[in-house]
C-alpha cells in the first residue's frame, strides 16, 4: 500500500512522526515512533534506553552499602520506596532485624513521598492537557513536603533515607507537627482540584473513555500500582504481600472500573487521601526506640535468593537479589513498575489521536529512570 | 471640549504649518498612530498576561524591570531582536520568512476601522464591518504557510489544525455579527457605536446609555456570547489553542521559529486578542459610549463617552479571555469541530432568525 | 488457597513436566528443564493456583570456572492475584548456543522482559516476535550483565577516532593550508 491513500474524494496521507526523546510531554527521554494518518495513530513503537545507566551492574561492582544511595535515581519521584525495596532485599537475604521505630518512620517517609509523586503526576497531567494552572497548584502543595525532607535528610529529592537495617536519621523535634500540618493542608486542597479539573467538562471529554486497559491485559503485562488498580485489578502490595508494619494501618485501596485515563487520574487523587490517613495513624502510634540496627563494618550477604518488593507510587518496585557471601549482590534485578506499565500501552495508542497519546502517556505516569534503570 | 478637541488644540497649533508645507504628512499620522497602538497594546497585553496568569497561579510574575515589571516585555523584545537568525536548511526560505508578517498584517489593517473614541477612527469606511470580516480571515494564511514552510512534521500538524480551526470558527463569528447588522441596519462601525450611545433614561444631569448597548437585547446577547467563543478560537487561545498546543506539538506551527520572527507571531497573537476584544466592544458593548453618563455637565464630562470607556471595556474582556485561558484545559480537535458545527453554527443561524423577529418588533436602531 | 495447598496442586498438575516444586520462604519455587519452560509457565497460569500475573523475568550469569562449564539461570517470577501467592520458575541453560522458547505468547508482558534479557545477557528466545535490543543502542557490542563483559570494546565504538576517522587522519602541510578560511574577514571573525 502506498503512502497516498484515496478514500472517496478525500486524500489522506500517512506520516511517520517521531515524538521525543526531546518533547514536552513524554515525561523524560522517551521516544515514540508513530505512524499516523491525519491525526489518528495507526502504529506505535516505543524506543527506550536513553536513561539506561545499568544500575544492576553498578550494584554488583559497588556493593550493597555504596549502591544504596544510587537507588534513589531509579524512581526519582518516589525515591524512598526504591531505597526501601533494596534495603528489604538485603535484609531478607542477610536476616537483618529492623527496629520498630524505623519501620514506622519508613512508612511515614514513603507515604509522604507517595503524595508528592502523585502531586507531580496531577500537575504534569494538567499541563499535558492544557490546564497549566493545575501544575502550579500541585507544585505549591509539594514544596512543603520537600522542605520536610530537607529538614529530615538534608536533601529534597534523592534522600538516601532508608538504610539497610533501619533509616538514616530520627525525626528532629517539631517535624511531626509540621508533617501533620502539611498533610492537613494538602488534604484540604483536594476538593479544589476536583472542582476545577475532575468535574470540568472539557477535561472529562478529553480523558473519559480514552485509552482503556482491561484487567486481563493489565495482569498479563504485569502492570501494577494505580494503572492496574484503575483497570480493576485489586492488588496492592501493602495489603496483599505486606512488608514492614503496613498490616497495622487502616486504609482503603481505591479501584477503578474501566481503566481509562479518568480512572487513573481519580485513583491517584484518592490515594493521596489514603496516604494522608496512613501518615496520621503512623504519627499517632510512633513507638520509641532506635532507628537503625548496627551492621558489621563490612556488611556481607550470604548465599541465597531474596525478593524485596514495595508498593511504590507507580506500582510494584522490587529488587530480586542473589547473594554470594560477599559485600555486593551477585545479581540484583530491579523490577521496575514503569517498565511493565509502559509496555501495556504500546498498542493501546492505536486508533486514538495524537492529543490522546499525550493524555494516555501522561495518565500512566512513568518515570524514565524507572523504565531504563 | 471632547478629547479630540484637546488633542487638536495640543498638537494642531504646531502641526498646522507642517500640514501647509507638506499636506501628505496628514496621511502619515493615522499610519503611525495605528502602528503605535498595535505595538503598545501588544506590549501591555503580554505584561498583563504574565501578571494575570501569575495571580491565578499563586505566583507574582515580572517584578524587576520597571514598576510592577512593566518594562519586562520591552526588554524581552530587545532580547529577541538580537538572537541568532535561524532558518532550517530544508525550509522554504521565502515563505518561512514572510509567513509571520502575513499573520501580523491583518491585525494592523483591522485596527484602522475600530472606533476608539468619538471621531477617533483611522478610516471611517461606510462598509467598515464588511471590511473587518473580509480582512480578518487573512491571518489564517500566515499560520498555514508557517506550518508548511518549516519542513517539520510537527509544524505541519499545527498548521493543518490551524487551517481547520480558524476556517471553521470564521462561520459562527460572521453569522453572529450578521444579527448586529440586521439590528442596526448599517455596516459602518461608527454608526453601530453611535446607535448604542445616547440616553435611554434621564435623570439630570445624567442620561445613561447602558440599556441601549446591543448586548442588552436578546439577539445581541446571544450574538455576543457566540462571537466571544468564536473569537477565542480565532486568536488561538486556550481552550482552543490546538495549533500551538505546546504539550502535544512541541510548539505547533511555531516550532521552527526563533528570535524576532517568533516575536512577530507572538505580537500578532496578542494584537489579535486586543483586536477581537475591541471588535466585541464596538459591536456589542457600546464601543466608546459610557454606561454612566453620555451628556453631562462640568466635572461629569470625564465619566462621559470617550476613549477611556473603550479601554476599560477592552480591558475587562481581555481579562476574561486570559482568565479562561489559565483555567480551562484544551479541547481535542474533533471536540472543537463538534462544538463549532453542532453548537455554535446552528445557534448563530437561529440567532439570525431571532434578530429578524427583534427588528420586526422593535425596528431598526439608529 | 494457602501456599502449601498451592504447592501440592502445582506439583500434581505439572506432574511429569516439572523437575521439582518447593514451597520457598515466601512462595513457590519451581525448577524445571529449559525445554519445558513454556509448559511449566502455561501450567502455572492455567492451573488451579491461577498464577495469572507476570511480575518479571531475568537471568543470572555463572561463568565457567575450573571444571564447571558455566550456565545461565533464567528466573520467571509470577503472582497469583486471587490467592496472593508468588511463584518463581528457575531453569538453566548453557551460556552460548542454545535458545529458549519464548513465553511472550503466554504472557504479553514477557515480551519486553525477554528483550531486556537478550540485550543484557545474550539469551536468544525462539519464537519472539521482535528480539532486538531494547535498552542499549542497536550497534552495541557484547552483553553487559555477563560477568565476562568487556566495556573497552564499546568505548572504542564511540571515541572520535573510530567514528570519524577522516578527522583523526594526520594532515599534510598542504592540506592544512588549504583548509584555512580564506580572506582577512574570516581570519578576523574566527579570532
Amino acid at each position: 500500500m502506498s503512502a497516498m491513500d484515496v478514500i472517496g474524494d478525500i486524500h489522506q496521507e500517512e506520516m511517520l512522526i517521531n515524538m521525543g526523546p526531546q518533547h514536552p510531554s513524554t515525561h523524560g527521554v522517551l521516544r515514540l515512533v508513530l505512524r499516523m494518518r491525519g491525526e489518528v495513530i495507526e502504529e506505535s513503537r516505543f524506543v527506550i534506553g536513553y536513561l539506561h545507566r545499568n544500575h544492576e551492574k553498578i550494584s554488583e561492582q559497588k556493593g550493597w552499602i555504596r549502591a544504596l544511595p544510587l537507588t534513589d535515581r531509579v524512581d526519582y519521584l518516589s525515591p524512598i520506596t526504591c531505597e526501601w525495596a533494596m534495603a528489604l532485599a538485603a535484609e531478607r537475604l542477610a536476616g537483618v532485624e529492623v527496629p520498630e521505630r524505623a519501620e514506622w518512620l519508613r512508612v511515614i517517609a514513603a507515604e509522604l513521598y507517595r503524595i508528592a509523586s502523585h502531586l507531580v503526576f496531577a500537575g504534569t497531567f494538567g499541563t499535558d492537557l492544557g490546564a497549566t494552572t493545575l501544575f502550579l497548584y500541585c507544585f505549591r502543595e509539594r514544596e512543603p513536603i520537600l522542605d520536610i525532607f530537607e529538614k529530615l535528610t538534608g536533601q529534597r529529592m534523592t534522600c538516601h533515607y532508608v538504610r539497610i537495617g533501619g533509616v538514616g536519621w530520627d525525626l528532629p523535634p517539631g517535624l511531626d507537627d509540621e508533617i501533620r500540618r502539611v498533610v492537613d493542608v494538602i488534604e484540604s486542597r483536594l476538593p479544589e482540584y476536583d472542582d476545577l479539573f475532575t468535574n470540568n467538562r472539557i477535561l472529562r471529554a478529553r480523558v473519559e473513555g480514552v485509552g482503556p486497559v482491561t484487567a486481563a491485559k493489565a495482569r498479563a503485562f504485569g502492570a501494577s500500582g494505580p494503572v492496574a488498580r484503575a483497570s480493576g485489578v485489586d492488588f496492592d502490595l501493602r495489603r496483599d504481600d505486606p512488608y514492614g508494619v503496613y498490616s497495622r494501618f487502616e486504609f482503603d485501596i481505591p479501584l477503578g472500573q474501566q481503566g481509562d485515563c479518568l480512572d487513573r487520574f481519580t485513583v491517584r487523587l484518592e490515594e493521596i487521601r489514603q496516604s494522608a490517613r496512613i501518615i496520621r495513624q503512623a504519627l499517632d502510634g510512633l513507638p520509641e526506640g532506635g532507628v537503625r540496627t548496627k551492621l558489621p563494618a563490612r556488611f556481607k550477604t550470604p548465599e541465597g535468593v531474596a525478593y524485596g518488593a514495595v508498593e511504590g507510587a507507580r506500582g510494584e518496585i522490587g529488587y530480586y537479589a542473589v547473594g554470594d557471601g560477599s559485600e555486593a549482590p551477585y545479581r540484583l534485578k530491579i523490577r521496575s513498575p514503569s517498565f511493565s506499565n509502559l509496555a501495556v500501552i504500546e498498542d493501546t495508542l492505536i486508533g486514538w489521536k495524537i492529543a490522546d497519546v499525550v493524555a494516555i502517556l501522561g495518565s500512566v505516569d512513568i518515570v524514565l529512570g524507572d523504565v531504563d534503570r | 471640549m471632547d478629547e479630540r478637541g484637546w488633542l487638536e488644540a495640543l498638537i494642531g497649533s504646531w502641526m498646522k504649518p507642517v500640514y501647509h508645507a507638506a499636506p501628505w504628512v496628514a496621511y502619515l499620522v493615522p499610519v503611525v498612530w495605528i502602528l503605535a497602538i498595535v505595538a503598545v497594546s501588544a506590549l501591555l497585553l503580554v505584561w498583563l498576561e504574565r501578571k494575570i496568569s501569575a495571580d491565578i497561579q499563586s505566583r507574582i510574575g515580572p517584578l524587576h524591570h520597571g514598576p510592577w515589571g512593566l518594562f519586562q516585555t520591552a526588554f524581552d523584545a530587545l532580547k529577541l531582536l538580537v538572537k541568532e537568525d535561524i532558518v532550517p536548511r530544508a525550509a522554504d526560505r521565502i515563505v518561512f520568512c514572510v509567513a509571520p508578517f502575513i499573520a501580523l498584517v491583518p491585525a494592523v489593517l483591522l485596527y484602522c476601522v475600530i472606533p476608539l473614541g468619538k471621531g477617533w477612527i483611522a478610516a471611517d469606511l461606510n462598509v467598515g464591518l464588511f471590511y473587518l470580516l473580509a480582512t480578518g480571515s487573512l491571518g489564517v494564511i500566515g499560520v498555514i504557510l508557517a506550518g508548511w514552510a518549516s519542513n517539520n512534521k510537527w509544524s505541519l500538524l499545527g498548521g493543518m489544525r490551524a487551517a481547520v480551526q480558524l476556517i471553521t470558527y470564521e462561520i459562527p463569528g460572521f453569522l453572529s455579527v450578521v444579527a448586529i447588522i440586521m439590528m442596526t441596519g448599517t455596516l459602518s462601525m461608527t454608526a453601530i457605536v453611535e446607535s448604542q450611545a445616547g440616553g435611554s433614561w434621564h435623570l439630570w444631569p445624567f442620561s445613561a446609555p447602558l440599556l441601549k448597548w446591543n448586548c442588552f437585547t436578546i439577539p445581541g446577547a446571544l450574538a455576543a456570547a457566540l462571537y466571544l467563543v468564536a473569537a477565542l478560537a480565532e486568536v488561538n487561545r486556550n481552550p482552543f489553542d490546538l495549533p500551538e498546543a505546546e504539550s502535544e506539538l512541541v510548539s505547533g506551527f511555531n516550532t521552527e521559529y526563533s528570535g524576532f520572527r517568533w516575536a512577530v507571531f507572538f505580537l500578532a497573537e496578542f494584537s489579535n486578542t486586543a483586536l477581537v476584544a475591541g471588535i466585541a466592544t464596538t459591536l456589542f458593548f457600546g464601543g466608546w459610549s459610557s454606561p454612566i453618563v453620555s451628556r453631562g455637565a462640568g466635572v461629569f464630562t470625564v465619566l462621559g463617552d470617550g476613549v477611556l470607556w473603550y479601554i476599560i471595556k477592552v480591558s475587562v474582556l481581555v481579562y476574561c479571555m486570559m482568565w479562561i485561558k489559565w483555567t480551562l484545559p484544551r479541547v481535542r480537535i474533533d471536540q472543537m469541530l463538534q462544538v463549532a458545527w453542532k453548537g455554535l453554527i446552528p445557534l448563530s443561524l437561529a440567532n439570525m432568525a431571532i434578530a429578524a423577529v427583534h427588528v420586526a418588533l422593535v425596528g431598526v436602531a439608529r | 488457597m494457602t501456599r502449601d495447598e498451592a504447592t501440592g496442586a502445582v506439583a500434581t498438575e505439572l506432574g511429569g513436566t516439572a523437575v521439582s516444586v518447593e514451597g520457598g520462604p515466601t512462595g513457590l519455587l519451581v525448577r524445571c528443564g529449559a525445554e519445558r519452560i513454556a509448559d511449566v509457565v502455561r501450567g502455572l497460569r492455567d492451573g488451579s493456583a491461577c498464577f495469572d500475573y507476570f511480575t518479571f523475568m531475568t537471568a543470572v550469569d555463572y561463568p565457567p570456572s575450573g571444571e564447571d562449564a558455566g550456565r545461565l539461570d533464567l528466573h520467571y517470577h509470577l503472582r497469583s492475584i486471587p490467592n496472593k501467592l508468588t511463584a518463581v520458575v528457575v531453569t538453566s541453560i548453557p551460556r552460548d548456543g542454545v535458545s529458549v522458547r519464548t513465553v511472550s505468547d503466554l504472557f504479553a508482558g514477557a515480551d519486553w522482559h525477554e528483550r531486556e534479557c537478550y540485550d543484557l545477557f545474550g539469551v536468544v528466545f525462539a519464537g519472539h516476535r521482535n528480539l532486538t535490543r531494547i535498552l542499549l543502542p542497536d550497534d552495541w557490542r557484547g552483553h553487559p550483565l555477563r560477568k565476562d563483559y568487556r566495556q573497552e570494546e564499546n568505548d572504542l565504538l564511540y571515541v572520535p577516532e573510530s567514528r570519524w576517522p577522516e578527522m583523526a587522519a594526520p594532515r599534510t602541510p598542504e592540506a592544512a593550508a588549504a583548509a584555512q578560511p580564506k580572506g582577512k574577514a574570516a581570519q578576523g571573525g574566527a579570532g
